[in-house]
């Protein structure tokens, strides 16, 4: 049975579980969403057992399989707003736009990321509740997989920890 | 999506694309959109740009989504001065270069590299004034500061970029254009010809180095709206780049070794500029200034097909690409993104590849994502 609560991944999350071949698991275990610039901006594919995987998300979104998001730029400049410059430029617009939808939508949903600048963001604009690792994400969903470190409980919760650094500090706020 | 918002899009979009000459049409082809009536109903205000959308009219127009949504207006670019403009593509260049350049300046900032704004040996001349023999002592500050040695021009790039922070880029622009520079908020910067000849490089290099350091005169409208004086200024970059790279006594001290009973063979004067590493000609143009050959005998060497066909024979080998992205930009956002400062979506933006290509490109710079970097060993006590 699918889980109530909606999955948000970003790229890297999505070309590993391709690469350890558990996306299609994930997908009849999960409601996943991806941002629409990742869906429509990335060149998609992977390797898995010698074998090059095209990963065609808007064929995916096309056929129910999976949704995209879809934010308002108004909302996406309020979260530029929030940030100075050099931390700002250091995120891929994909990762705004899934922190935009994070700042404003009440439905149950979870943000499975990697990436360091985009955990550190989440909880610097109070919504890191919302992160997953994709470990954890797999571990839920009784799927075991070996996963880069950037995937792992241990990554997310030491960058948690950072966020919260930077939130009490103010490091990473436009002044 | 409010109309405020509408209205600002609109409005910016509208003018990156004229400022980069792009026609609707070409814009909608850059962005991936099937029909370029996108572009004008956006430009009108009459249609809700999408998040995707807008991300990829961003990358069309060299510039960042938070440009084209944030408060306050986008400052218009820096001046890029052009030693040879390219004719139909001088904006998108630019566009192009100066992205690039903001892209440096924010991974130096990632990595806590506070480079200068301004050449350490910036110089405010009045370039309509200024003697031959004060850019020649400006070239031997700027060898001195440098650290160039015996033999400037193979040192020179290196130096410029890890000394002075100077940012470099090559373009691939085959005979459309030569070089160019700019000093905008990201520092000084030189844009390249990667299609010229390595040793013809060299030379460009010091010639925009000249510019750099006299910034504030070389893109004066005073300068740059009058031709006679604008080819003056581009004599003393000439010059500069001539004292700079062939410095007076070293360059005699070399000819007078190959001289035979008044004469100098062919063979003897390539091998000096070989070991230069400059072109034959700039290297007889500068014997020529230095009293050692007429220019008598500068223009018979050149128009001599003998002596063409030598020189291009000859330095076949010393041929080199440099790198499509600077390897110290390479390895700065790549430290960047390894401390965590730099998504790894925007490595591979900056890197100009796809996600999936990333790992590989960052191999042919000998940058292996899985290794850890951060590995530390005592030093002495």
């Amino acid at each position: 049975m699918t889980s109530p609560c909606r999955l948000l991944l970003d790229a890297c999350s999505i070309f590993e579980l391709h690469r350890r071949g558990a996306w299609d698991l994930l997908v009849r275990a999960r409601r996943i969403v991806v941002p629409s610039i990742v869906a429509r901006d990335e060149a998609f594919w992977t390797e898995r057992e010698s074998k090059t995987l095209i990963i065609d998300l808007p064929s995916m979104i096309a056929a129910g399989t999976i949704d995209e998001i879809d934010v308002d730029l108004s909302i996406m400049e309020k979260v530029v707003a929030q940030f100075d410059h050099v931390f700002r430029e250091g995120l891929h617009d994909g990762e705004i736009e899934a922190l935009a939808h994070l700042s404003v939508t009440e439905d149950a949903i979870d943000y499975c990321t990697a990436d360091t600048g985009a955990i550190h963001a989440a909880v610097m604009l109070a919504v890191g509740d919302r992160l997953v690792s994709l470990e954890s994400v797999l571990r839920a969903a009784g799927l075991q997989r070996s996963l880069g470190i950037e995937f792992c409980d241990e990554h997310m919760r030491r960058h948690r920890e950072i966020g919260a650094q930077k939130l009490i500090t103010r490091e990473g706020f436009r002044k | 999506m409010a109309g405020e918002m509408r209205t600002r899009l609109a409005t910016r979009i509208r003018n990156c694309r004229e400022q980069l000459n792009l026609t609707q049409k070409t814009l909608a082809d850059l962005a991936g959109f099937p029909v370029h009536q996108i572009i004008s109903q956006i430009e009108t205000g009459e249609r809700n740009v999408k998040a995707w959308e807008l991300a990829r009219l961003a990358k069309a127009l060299h510039v960042s989504v938070a440009d084209l949504i944030s408060e306050p207006e986008m400052a218009p670019g820096p001046a890029v001065l052009w030693r040879k403009p390219p004719t139909d593509v001088k904006a998108l260049r630019e566009a192009v270069f100066t992205e690039r350049c903001r892209r440096y300046a924010h991974v130096e900032r990632l990595c806590g590299k506070q480079m200068p704004k301004e050449i350490p040996c910036a110089r405010s001349l009045d370039l309509k004034q200024c003697s031959f023999g004060q850019v020649a002592e400006l070239a031997a500050e700027v060898t001195r500061h440098l650290g160039l040695g015996d033999r400037p021009a193979p040192a020179l790039v290196t130096a410029l970029e890890e000394r002075w922070g100077v940012k470099v880029w090559y373009f691939s622009m085959e005979d459309e254009a030569s070089a160019a520079c700019a000093c905008g908020e990201f520092g000084p910067a030189i844009l390249m010809n990667a299609s010229e000849a390595p040793w013809r490089r060299n030379f460009s290099f010091a010639h925009e180095l000249f510019h750099l350091l006299t910034w504030e005169a070389s893109n004066s409208a005073e300068i740059q709206e009058n031709p006679m004086v604008a080819e003056r200024v581009e004599k003393l970059a000439n010059a500069f780049a001539s004292n700079l790279l062939l410095p007076a006594d070293l360059t005699i001290a070399a000819f007078d070794r190959h001289v035979r009973e008044n004469r100098v063979s062919y063979a003897d004067l390539i091998a000096i500029a070989r070991e230069f590493d400059v072109s034959t000609e700039a290297l007889l143009w500068r014997l020529a200034g230095l009293g050692r050959v007429t220019a008598a005998t500068v223009d018979k060497l050149r128009a001599d097909p003998d002596f063409r066909r030598l020189d291009r024979t000859s330095r076949h080998g010393e041929w080199w690409n440099p790198p499509p992205i600077p390897e110290r930009f390479v390895l700065l956002a790549f430290l960047a993104y390894s401390r965590g400062r730099l998504s790894k979506a925007k490595l591979a933006e900056y890197m100009d590849v796809s996600l999936p290509d990333l790992a590989a490109t960052l191999m042919a710079y000998g940058l292996d994502e899985a290794a850890d970097y951060d590995v530390t060993v005592p030093t002495a006590a």
